[in-house]
């Protein structure tokens, strides 16, 4: 009798721990991490490979990556080329039961070449621009395609899911609403920025990029570039120019010399800089930036 | 009952040979293909005529195509080959069980270089001082320990840095400086232990050893047994800036057999080798660096070569587009003066790049 109870308190326990046991998952970056935590609460435990302050483009396949790896249910990928090195780290890792979802898909993608694509145009993305959670109006479709990812690794918390979904869908609809108001006095501004990470974010607000300090994506800027980029901006009076905080400041600081232009930190992710914590919080901050240096030029 | 405990067992081999069948079917979709190109010019000073000609020569050094990709969502397969004016060479030519085996194992079988030491296991093209260490050359022939054999390896996580094991079970490792003394009918069987930590968020530090062991061809009845330990430590702040310092050391000991002209009796031949260099990368596209290359003669006589050099580097395009320039002395009794190498390196890379692991 004695051996029984033990036997159903043991069982009982193991049932309970694996019960309250969170699904483990890994993203490629910070916002998707920040999106899959609201979707999946405290029945989830998120880790991300890169952190906000990052260059997504550039990361080294490192061991301990590939242990986290094979401990997770579910990996979340940004697909369209930007984490190619997210490969080696999933079959490094072993994970044979591992769930592999690209949040990409659905999302309208943004520069798709139309023709054939080499290494002479820089480092192009075939697929099309990557950048696509800079536009918070995909961040509502990466976090549909999180929804179905937890749902599916995790059946029995599908409801749960679902109900923050739909709450994550409505405070994001409201915040989108009030960016989109915030950027009226932002229509039609000119910027120049350093590596073509913002065309989504361009369009949600209305504002156009003319130029870009790297001559071609990925590569280095050269002098007569940068010479070139000076005449544009004194032409057009373009006066703001926006930096990942990854890239140097060096030609920035070269053209904001001969300018009169304002620099500003423009983190691209989650965690990039002060104030940006969450997805939310990330617009809120990039668009204050934007509306300040904005308002700052005479 | 019994069927049941057959089936566990068996579960794990046919989750990966069953989409290996159906794979064979399925593979519709062009592997990646990347050719990489080393191109040099090469001058030497004082050499002796056994290293080369003292005259600047031009010369198309390799040209390596590897191709690899996904089987099935089991299995990738990998090709690197070498094509250079002595002919064409099957450097890499494995199949990778990625998942699904217990353990959290990976099977690779095939062609390909052995986790013997972490310098053995990279491409020269990986390198800033061009040239693979004395040791390697000395101990395993020119293109240093690659073999057609199995290699089974697997990851434990400790904390925040990760354990790493590996076995290899081969044939037709050249061993001694014996060139020709491939021994296909002589097994080799080695493994490697080591230990990856990232000590801060910019820097990661690995340790490794390995052993091997295998009877030698050279002298029947003979055996080889070899150690090597590992360092390397990278602290890389940004995309900018980075510093990589790698050490290795290699120790070798053989009983041989005798009964040759060199050696009349059955002795104990130990050599030792030792590599250490320093890479900074400056500014993204520039790095410079130092090295020390040190090796005993795997033989009777016990000879040794001394080399040291530096190097600086310049990449248009990081991975696509690098010049190298070498700088090196060597020297050793086999030599009647030190001399010098002066080496200006060209390399290129057409193709789907791929990032390098730690």
């Amino acid at each position: 009798m004695k051996y029984r109870l033990a036997i159903i308190v043991f069982a009982t326990a193991i049932m309970t721990i694996y019960a309250s046991a969170a699904v483990q998952v890994v993203t490629s970056t910070t916002d998707l991490k920040s999106i899959a935590e609201y979707i999946g609460g405290h029945q989830i435990n998120v880790r991300s490979i890169t952190t906000g302050k990052d260059n997504p483009h550039f990361v080294e396949v490192l061991p301990n990556y590939m242990v986290m790896v094979s401990k997770a249910s579910l990996y979340l990928k940004i697909g369209l080329g930007l984490d190619f090195w997210a490969d080696p780290i999933i079959d490094g890792s072993r994970n044979g039961r591992l769930v592999v979802v690209d949040c990409s898909e659905g999302v309208e993608v943004l520069e798709k070449p139309s023709a054939k694509v080499d290494a002479s145009m820089g480092d192009v993305h075939p697929q099309g621009n990557p950048h696509y959670w800079l536009d918070p109006r995909n961040g509502l479709i990466m976090a549909r395609n999180i929804e179905t990812a937890l749902a599916r690794v995790d059946p029995g918390n599908a409801k749960l899911y679902e109900a923050n979904l739909q709450k994550f869908e409505a405070e994001l609809g409201t915040k989108i609403e009030t960016w989109q108001k915030a950027a009226e006095a932002l229509k039609g501004l000119e910027i120049v920025t350093f590596h073509n990470s913002w065309p989504y974010f361009c369009k949600f607000l209305g504002i156009k990029v003319a130029g870009f300090v790297e001559p071609k994506p990925g590569i280095e800027p050269t002098a007569s570039h940068i010479a070139e980029l000076i005449d544009l901006m004194k032409s057009r009076g373009i006066r703001i120019i926006g930096k990942e905080p990854y890239y140097s400041d060096r030609a920035p600081n070269m053209i904001a010399a001969s300018t009169g232009a304002k620099i500003i930190d423009l983190p691209p992710s989650v965690e990039g800089s002060e104030r940006t914590e969450t997805y939310f919080l990330l617009f809120e901050t990039l668009l204050s930036r934007l509306s300040s240096a904005a308002r700052s030029i005479p | 009952m019994r069927l049941k405990k057959i089936l566990l067992v068996l579960w794990p081999v046919l989750s990966v040979l069953i989409p290996l069948r159906q794979g064979l079917a399925q593979t519709t979709v062009n592997p990646d293909i990347s050719f990489i190109g080393d191109m040099r010019l090469t001058g030497l000073h004082y050499a002796p005529p056994a290293v080369g000609e003292n005259k600047m020569l031009f010369d198309f050094h390799e040209l390596e195509i590897t191709a690899g990709s996904y089987l099935n969502p089991y299995a990738r397969a990998d090709v690197t080959l070498g094509i250079a004016q002595s002919g064409i060479d099957i450097e890499e030519a494995y199949a990778t069980l990625l998942r699904g085996l217990p353990l959290n194992l990976q099977i690779k079988a095939g062609q390909y270089r052995v986790d013997f030491g972490k310098l053995n296991t990279q491409h020269t093209h990986q390198w800033p001082w061009v040239e693979r260490p004395l040791m390697f050359k000395r101990f395993f022939g020119e293109e240093g320990l690659d073999a057609a054999g199995v290699n089974i390896s697997s990851l434990v996580g400790l904390g925040s840095s990760t354990l790493m094991l590996s076995g290899n079970v081969f044939t037709g490792g050249s061993y001694w400086g014996d060139s020709k003394g491939r021994t296909p009918d002589n097994l080799a069987e080695s493994a490697r232990i080591s230990v990856f930590a990232p000590l801060t968020n910019h820097a990661n530090l690995e340790l490794g050893i390995s052993g091997l062991t295998t009877r030698e061809g050279a002298a029947p009845g003979g055996r080889t047994t070899m150690g090597d330990f590992d360092l390397k430590y990278k602290w890389r702040p940004d995309m900018y800036h980075s510093i990589v310092f790698i050490a290795e050391a290699l120790i070798g000991s053989r009983l041989t057999a005798g009964g040759t002209e060199a050696l009349e009796e059955p002795a104990r031949i130990t050599a030792t080798g030792v590599f250490a260099a320093l890479d900074v990368q400056f500014r993204r596209q520039y790095n410079a660096g130092a090295f020390i290359d040190y090796c005993q003669d795997p033989t009777p006589e016990k000879g040794h070569q001394t080399g040291f050099g530096v190097f600086a580097g310049f990449s248009l395009v990081e991975e696509t587009y690098r010049i190298g320039l070498l700088l090196r002395q060597d020297q050793g009794p086999a030599f009647p003066r030190p001399y010098q190498t002066v080496c200006l390196q060209l390399l290129w890379s057409l193709g789907p790049h791929k990032p390098h692991q730690f």
